[in-house]
């Protein structure tokens, strides 16, 4: 444990260090009344945090003898999570302190999931893989229930807690069986046993499939979804933003990095797997998704068609497959900060409402926001131009590259089905029959959160703001 | 029909409101048309074509800006923008004073620079994204009246055909892309023409004109354009005639260099155009409303257009050009007249309109010039088109029927030209009285005017189009065409070739005219049927169906049912795991059968003793116990393998876990009921549960079957003794080679202890008056056993912990021995008693002791310089035989003190507080 280890590892130090002063801080003080001054000064050190990261990073290090890995892949997710979790946070204020759920235990339990979903895309051990993971979870378990006199809130947080630990033992299985066929829970030393063999040893295969599972339940993927539309429509709406946006990051971040990091080797063998996941993904979201009134259950749908997607990138197995999924998850997190800035703000009375139907002829009343949102669902959508339709085409040309030209096809189909629901709600603000729907008014900070993420859909179309390059580093830097 | 003969309540009179825009305003957003006018006829007469600009755009995926204007693009720039001049100044009077002028005006322009970008992009990746922008932009102008259902319908019908096929025809360039390594359009044309015909392009040809005839309502999926005539009319006469659904035609034509004498292209062009050239206009038939007329007449007009796009010979593509340049000039004019008609006369409706000459002279004027275009009579510019097409099917390879599709295109042609023209204007035959109609304002008259004069300017000196139309063909052909000369005015009268070229269809033309209204009643039953089983009925009815579809498949997968989702998630797991079994157990040879040893059937008959008794019992204290019975059942199986280690601590961990169990649930009895609930899933549970150890079970012989990789239990076996002087594996593992793993989970035990604590008090307090009844009576007997068994199961437990590094035991298991001892206590006098007699006497700072002693036991090896829980060794010689003592000892008891303060500390609680508060109440 030197210092060189400790500098490796020393913003997720530093952050928890911050959890458990705000902790510590928050209960010796004002308790809920300082809740406000720790969010902002949260989000103000994941800001801070993200710049420094993405500013100052270069190479790749490990540290603790390859436990954690801080390479180009790990800071590019890293820079998405912290900033992403900063906006929803940012977002979730106002709404919070009017329902009167602003406690200070939430952003401590914000800041404790981001250590470890930043832990989770730079681990390079199985060990490290699941202290993260069941870092990040548990926080994750204890935000989804925040709201504890609704039974809502709470059945979403028993849910997700019961079918997240059913996930964990499945991993933590998966865990034990290539422990102890490969001799090693480091990634390192697991694909070197992987390499040395011409077929996959037969534990290792199990122990791929079983983590496989348990990755797919993190990222939502079909048939391992079930939770999502629950925990998003019961968690109070900041919550769903937040579920639908960093931790995405970090599980695929996570499922990428053990993929090709210990399985690089036997691309053969999980791809297909990984494939099968992407499709019924892409079609599940896209087809429930149609059915559903309520707005955060459609963005849950949503978000299972998206992970979908972006596992097509995954299945590719090849570098630009991960470049593909990174600015595919780039994207899908911008995009959906934009939405949920929208969907905190629909209210009506004060009262939050979720039916998108309250959205008919909502342009006629609120013209630019109706076109921000118009520009978003049309991303979401994957509409060209605009930027959703490039995260579309990056991740379909490399499942095409990669020989999966049937998967791209069938992401085609599924992305036509899955165009119908967004146009809907596009199709209810302009066309809709005129009644009364949702009150007009916008905090400050949603409507630069929406505008400022709608702005990007358009103006990202000249050059994707360079992401392009940095994704591609981060790529090579996993996949080698 | 009676409901549309209402004044079309969108298109705000001008004397309602003027919320509209003014007449500078109008002004300066018909200037934008007008410049790009402006700079296309600079460039027709003074720029060598083709003009190309290129720039690198997301070079990743090869795509980049690049524009190319050759005579096609030209061609088409010149209907955008002229044919835009002419609808943006109609708009600015038709909209006059409504409040959507501005929106109107915003969304043409877009169209229009998207369809300029879609004309002249060179880029495939570009061309698809203008595209796909047109469509869009079409969505939201005809969806302007918004108010009406059918025009929220049509706009998603017309979004939804042509988004789908620019999706096929995406896939189709893309694998252009792939066969020839660009995505520069006018390579992968060049490369087509040069390779010839392969399946794969084939297919890519197959995916593209999917997309072209959705983008031109080319038969089947005709349907659409018809019904977007809900759109306002300027709308109409630019996108849905003028400019958006040439498209598919333009790029048809962009692919005819390449592919243009590939069978699978002459073949299924002439066959689908020709089919949509003929039932398209008869469909004209089907319909009252003249803009619906015009509509299908438009569907046909395109149809021709494919067929000559499918022609070989360059004099097809010279009628390509000349076709899209006179439907251009006479439809547009129609559709305005048509929207005056609207406003004059207030209905479109044919049967209530006649003789509108009188009151609208202008519009009548325009009509007739537009009609005879359309209609073909010599010195207008529709006669030299027939002339052109005439010569263009002159040529070999022309399929037989394309002729007879043609015939009945052009009489039918000449009829609704006379419908237009004539019936409205100048003829009653439905004896309506004139309805009090009047003449729309010049802004309206001007457009129609000016756009059918043309075509008749250039009826008298087509020379002026020769070379834009060669232009045209130069692009389409791989050669250009030599010098044409096109029908001068003198030649266009020549009785005899009059008669040749359209007096048949002529005379055809006007009997239909004639009939009309016969004609309609016979022919709507037939159309009738062929509706219920056309395109747009398997269309409504497969959108129909996916909300259904959707809710099934909603409602089977997502139920909110926790035990479900937890089935699915089995389910899929076994799905996987089936997937890789049938490899894992190729050349597996099954373990030879062996009679199991009696303890080995013992604990194997517990264990399925166990697992069915909690599928069937339904009380929840017998569950557990009966959950237990796995437990120990498993602990004598591991007994009777060898492992007595770990069958003294599953043994141990069991009988803890069973009593924490019991106790939560008897602190939690208050709220729920001690019975679950019969689970009507449970047969198939059952099932599922049966096929996930099947599963699991055939994997576990596969992996035994295989040589067993011995590298981990090899190198603790052989570093165990020597590096850590002990021979209990399983120990030495725990306290030596991974000690801080250890050290964190006893950080773990002390730390939810610590945690859980408030909980439980707060937990205890609210079921305080349950606890009363439970623990109202003693066990006299348990008195007077409690104090010794309590002593000896302590000695037991240090034991255990001592002799744990070389023998079964260490600290982990004598930590849980003593946890049972305390339980005995607090069940015998209290846990109030049982914790004053814990060391400290307070389970609070024994765990903390613990994991202090346990975390300190590490340090000394660190201020030697070692790693961190590098335990250090010493011998002390005693004579007869050497004492080793260890730092490993010191860690050893912090976690049999961590796990006896924490793990009792919670059971203490659980139990403690009933009996506590069982006192309590007793006094009050």
């Amino acid at each position: 444990m030197t210092a060189a280890d400790l500098n490796v590892i020393l913003p997720e130090l530093l952050l928890a260090i911050f959890a458990m002063g705000a902790l510590l801080g928050g209960v010796y003080t004002g308790k809920d009344r300082v809740a406000p001054l720790v969010l902002w000064a949260t989000a103000a050190v994941f800001v801070a945090f993200a710049l420094w990261i993405g500013v100052t990073g270069t190479g790749s290090r490990t540290a603790f003898n390859g436990m954690v890995v801080d390479d180009a892949f790990a800071r590019f997710a890293k820079v998405m999570i912290l900033v992403s979790a900063a906006a929803v946070l940012l977002m979730s204020e106002g709404y919070m302190e009017r329902r009167g759920i602003l406690r200070f235990e939430y952003p401590v339990l914000v800041v404790l999931a981001v250590i470890g979903m930043m832990l989770m895309v730079s681990a390079g051990d199985l060990i490290a893989l699941y202290m993260a993971l069941e870092l990040q979870s548990l926080a994750l378990y204890v935000v989804a229930s925040l709201r504890r006199d609704s039974a809502k809130s709470t059945e979403a947080g028993l849910k997700y807690f019961i079918l997240g630990a059913l996930s964990s033992g499945m991993l933590l299985y998966g865990a034990s069986l290539t422990y102890g066929f490969a001799g090693t829970t480091s990634f390192a030393g697991i694909i070197e046993a992987v390499r040395a063999t011409e077929d996959l040893p037969l534990g290792l295969l199990f122990g791929l499939v079983f983590l496989i599972t348990g990755f797919a339940f993190k990222v939502s993927a079909v048939p391992f979804h079930m939770w999502t539309p629950d925990v998003y429509e019961g968690s109070p709406t900041p919550v769903t933003a937040f579920f639908a946006t960093a931790p995405k990051v970090a599980a695929m971040g996570l499922f990428a990095r053990v993929m090709h990091d210990a399985f690089g080797g036997a691309t053969g063998d999980w791809q297909q797997v990984v494939a099968l996941l992407s499709v019924a993904s892409m079609f599940l979201g896209a087809i429930a998704a149609i059915g559903q009134r309520n707005i955060k259950r459609l963005m849950a749908y949503s978000s299972i068609a998206h992970m979908g997607f972006a596992l097509m990138g995954l299945a590719a197995g090849t570098a630009f497959g991960v470049q593909a999924m990174l600015i595919y998850m780039a994207i899908y997190v911008t995009m959906n900060v934009g939405t949920f800035a929208f969907i905190l703000a629909m209210e009506k009375d004060g009262q939050p409402v979720t039916d998108i139907r309250s959205l008919q002829m909502y342009s006629k009343r609120e013209p630019l926001k109706a076109l921000a949102v118009l520009v978003l669902m049309f991303s979401l959508a994957g509409v060209p131009p605009l930027v959703g339709f490039f995260g579309k085409f990056y991740v379909l040309r490399a499942a095409y590259d990669a020989g999966l030209a049937w998967l791209a096809v069938a992401g085609v189909i599924a992305s036509v089905i899955g165009a119908y629901y967004y146009l809907r709600i596009v199709f209810f603000m302009y066309f809709g029959e005129d009644r009364e729907g949702i009150d007009g008014g916008m905090p400050p900070v949603l409507w630069g959160a929406l505008m400022a993420s709608a702005a990007v859909m358009v103006l990202g179309v000249v050059n994707l703001f360079g992401i392009e390059g940095v994704a591609a580093a981060a790529a090579a830097a996993l996949v080698n | 029909m009676a409901d549309a003969t209402h004044a079309d309540p969108d298109h705000a009179h001008a004397d309602t409101a003027h919320a509209g825009l003014s007449l500078v305003a109008c002004a300066l957003w018909i200037a934008l048309p007008a410049s790009v006018l402006a700079a296309v006829l600079w460039l027709a007469t003074h720029g060598p074509l083709p003009v190309a600009v290129s720039r690198d755009w997301v070079p990743a995926l090869g795509v980049s800006f690049a524009f190319r204007i050759d005579g096609l693009s030209l061609m088409m720039l010149l209907l955008i923008s002229g044919i835009g001049v002419a609808v943006f100044s109609y708009a600015g009077a038709y909209m006059a004073g409504d409040p959507k002028q501005v929106r109107l005006y915003g969304l043409l322009t877009a169209f229009m620079l998207a369809m300029a970008g879609a004309v002249t992009a060179d880029d495939v990746i570009l061309l698809f994204l203008f595209w796909e922008a047109t469509s869009i932009l079409s969505f939201l102008l005809v969806g302007l009246k918004h108010d009406k259902p059918e025009a929220r319908k049509s706009a998603q019908q017309a979004l939804l055909v042509t988004g789908t096929g620019g999706l096929a025809l995406l896939a189709g360039l893309l694998i252009l892309v792939q066969q020839f390594g660009t995505t520069q359009l006018s390579a992968i044309v060049a490369g087509m023409a040069d390779s010839g015909p392969t399946p794969l392009s084939n297919a890519a040809l197959l995916l593209i004109f999917v997309g072209c005839f959705t983008k031109s309502a080319q038969f089947p999926f005709h349907f659409w354009l018809p019904n977007a005539m809900a759109a306002p009319t300027p709308v109409s006469a630019y996108l849905h005639s003028a400019t958006m659904v040439k498209l598919g035609v333009f790029l048809l034509a962009r692919f005819d260099a390449g592919a243009g004498e590939w069978p699978l292209w002459t073949m299924l062009l002439q066959a689908v155009g020709s089919i949509t050239a003929a039932w398209g206009m008869t469909l004209a038939l089907s319909e009252r409303d003249l803009k619906r007329i015009l509509a299908w007449s438009t569907v046909a007009t395109l149809g021709t257009l494919v067929v000559l796009v499918g022609l070989p010979g360059p004099e097809a593509s010279l009628a390509v050009g000349s076709l899209l340049l006179a439907h251009a000039l006479y439809k547009a004019p129609l559709f305005f007249v048509a929207g005056n008609v609207d406003h004059g006369a207030g209905t479109r409706i044919i049967d209530n309109l006649g003789n509108l000459r009188r009151s609208m002279p202008l519009t009548a004027v325009a009509a007739a010039l537009a009609g005879l275009s359309m209609a073909g009579l010599p010195l207008s510019f529709g006669y030299v088109v027939k002339v052109v097409t005439y010569e263009a099917k002159a040529v070999e390879g022309v399929l037989t029927w394309v002729p007879l599709a043609n015939q009945i295109f052009t009489a039918l042609a000449v009829a609704v030209a006379g419908t237009a023209a004539i019936r409205l204007f100048w003829w009653n035959p439905g004896g309506v009285e004139a309805p009090a109609a009047h003449e729309c304002s010049w802004g309206m008259v001007l457009p129609p005017l000016v756009v059918a004069g043309a075509g008749l300017v250039l009826g008298f000196y087509p020379g002026i189009v020769t070379e834009l139309l060669l232009g045209v063909a130069g692009a389409m052909e791989t050669t250009r065409p030599g010098v044409v000369a096109l029908p001068t005015p003198a030649e266009q009268l020549n009785p005899a070739d009059i008669w040749g070229t359209v007096g048949a269809t002529l005379l055809a033309g006007g009997f239909i005219l004639y009939f009309w209204d016969f004609l309609h009643r016979v022919l709507m039953r037939p159309f009738a049927v062929v509706a219920r089983m056309g395109a747009r009925a398997f269309f409504d009815a497969s959108l129909a169906a996916l909300p259904r579809i959707a809710a099934r498949v909603t409602r089977g997968l997502q139920h909110g049912n926790g035990p479900r989702y937890m089935m699915l998630a089995v389910v899929a797991t076994l799905a996987a795991l089936a997937a890789v079994l049938p490899r894992a157990l190729a050349d597996v040879a099954l373990p030879v059968w062996e009679a199991p040893s009696a303890g080995l059937a013992t604990g194997v008959a517990m264990i399925v003793a166990g697992a069915v008794a909690v599928l069937l019992l339904r009380d929840r204290f017998v569950l557990i116990l009966a959950a237990g019975l796995v437990g120990y059942g498993s602990a004598v199986v591991f007994l009777f393998l060898g492992a007595p280690d770990v069958a003294f601590t599953q043994f141990v961990v069991e009988t803890v876990f069973v009593i924490i169990a019991a106790a939560v649930l008897i602190a939690l009895r208050g709220g729920g009921k001690a019975q679950v609930h019969a689970d009507r899933s449970m047969p198939v549970a059952l099932l599922l549960a049966g096929a996930l150890a099947s599963a699991v079970t055939a994997l576990l012989v596969a992996v035994i079957a295989r040589p067993f990789d011995p590298v981990l239990s090899d190198y603790f076996g052989s570093v165990s003794v020597p590096e850590a002087f002990g021979r209990n594996v399983v120990n030495v593992i725990l306290v030596d080679f991974r000690a801080v793993d250890t050290l964190g989970e006893i950080t773990v035990i002390a730390l939810s202890f610590m945690a859980a604590l408030p909980l439980l008090q707060r937990l205890m307090a609210s079921t305080a008056d349950i606890a009363t009844q439970a623990g109202g009576r003693r066990v006299v007997m348990l008195d007077v056993v409690a104090g010794p068994l309590y002593r000896v199961i302590l000695i037991a437990s240090i034991v255990v912990y001592f002799r744990g590094h070389n023998e079964p035991g260490g600290g982990f298991i004598g930590g849980l021995l003593a946890v049972t001892a305390t339980i005995l206590w607090a069940i015998a006098h209290g846990s109030r008693a049982a914790e004053a007699r814990l060391p400290f006497g307070n389970a609070l700072v024994l765990t903390a002791a613990g994991f202090g002693l346990g975390a300190a036991a590490g340090l000394p090896a660190w201020l030697y310089g070692l790693p961190y829980m590098t335990h250090l060794w010493a011998t002390i010689p005693l004579g007869i035989t050497d004492l080793k003592v260890s730092t490993v000892y010191l860690f050893d008891l912090g976690v049999y003190l961590a796990v006896w303060g924490g793990l009792g500390g919670y059971v203490l609680h659980l139990l403690g507080r009933m009996r506590q508060d069982d006192r309590e109440g007793s006094v009050t």
